[in-house]
């Protein structure tokens, strides 16, 4: 990992976020797609959990063993019955943590 | 009667002073910045066993801000990858960020460059994960959860940099559950109608096909795919009704 690497890295991730934001770039969005952005954050935050929920690194969870799949589906039943965050929080990792001693 | 008006800015439609804004931004993303711990941490300290010196290690931390980017990057500078392999491979890992700003850009582009540069330097997934939940976004509310969030990254992978030899297994301890269950408790209160459930559902499957063929742009193209879904599936109930 050289210092260039780094530097270059680093600019690239800025500008992936910089971008869509400088008025200078001329954005027409075909009206579907505006339609699709208004979906674009349950679906992107659905992609970030699914490695973590399915995958341990590059390996598929064996199904019936897979305690986090398990404790994610208790929580979002805690999601559907109330909307207390840490509250949901604290019972879904307490849960998640108690699965694993026993099962783990 | 002091002309308190340049120290107010419009939230969700109330006049808030620029501190109420920022400590609002701070309070919404501590969870989440406590959650990121354990990625802080392993960044850093894998930082140090790839072979980084002390100040590339937190510089990583401090100019990236990419937990997942970070971690990818060190693994392909470890397999021996080359410059253009990890810069193209990473580019695709974080194209995500595009759909962040498209998502912000009504409110933070009129802005001065001065704030809008370091909204973008700010914008990670967590930012959008507690942004995307108000209809108008502030600068000061940014910049309050935007810093708050980058403190806790520096500060954790300062802690991973420390602890690098004493920490080998972070994995087994599976701390990574905790974003998860988060993540899980800001997206099911969205999900407010069937395109929206359809659109969940479509991405869900697309992802798990494409880690599975280990895609790195998968998770792009799965929730673009979940998006189309949406679209159709509205246009379907607006022709059947």
């Amino acid at each position: 990992m050289t210092w260039t690497l780094l530097c270059a890295l680093s600019f690239m991730i800025f500008i992936n976020r910089y971008f869509f934001l400088e008025p200078k770039v001329k954005v027409v969005l075909p009206k579907f797609v505006v339609g699709m952005l208004k979906y674009s954050a349950p679906c992107l935050l659905t992609a970030l959990c699914v490695p973590m929920v399915f995958f341990e690194g590059d390996q598929f969870r064996n199904l019936p063993s897979n305690i986090y799949l398990i404790s994610a589906c208790i929580c979002v039943i805690l999601a559907i019955i109330h909307q207390k965050i840490l509250v949901n929080l604290a019972i879904a990792i307490l849960f998640f943590y108690t699965l694993n001693y026993f099962f783990g | 009667m002091p002309n308190t008006k340049k120290y107010l800015e419009l939230v969700g439609g109330k006049e808030a002073t620029f501190r109420k804004s920022f400590f609002n931004g701070v309070k919404d993303i501590l969870p989440l910045a406590f959650a990121v711990m354990p990625w802080g941490i392993l960044a850093g300290s894998l930082a140090i066993d790839t072979g980084l010196s002390f100040i590339q290690a937190f510089a990583m931390s401090a100019m990236m801000f990419a937990g997942a980017a970070q971690l990818l990057s060190l693994s392909l500078v470890a397999s021996g990858a080359s410059f253009f392999t990890i810069f193209v491979t990473i580019f695709f890992l974080t194209s995500q960020h595009f759909i962040y700003a498209l998502n912000f850009r009504e409110d933070v582009i009129q802005l001065s460059l001065y704030k809008r540069m370091l909204v973008g330097f700010l914008l990670t997934d967590e930012l959008f994960a507690i942004g995307i939940r108000h209809k108008q976004l502030t600068f000061f509310y940014l910049f309050g959860a935007g810093l708050c969030f980058y403190l806790a990254w520096l500060l954790f992978s300062l802690i991973g940099i420390f602890l690098a030899s004493l920490v080998p297994h972070l994995e087994k301890l599976h701390l990574d559950f905790s974003v998860v269950a988060l993540l899980i408790l800001i997206i099911i209160p969205m999900i407010k109608s069937i395109p929206c459930f359809i659109a969940v559902i479509v991405t869900l499957i697309a992802m798990c096909v494409f880690k599975y063929f280990s895609f790195d742009v998968g998770l792009v193209i799965s929730s673009i795919l979940g998006m189309l879904s949406a679209v159709c599936v509205e246009k379907f109930i607006r022709i059947a009704r």
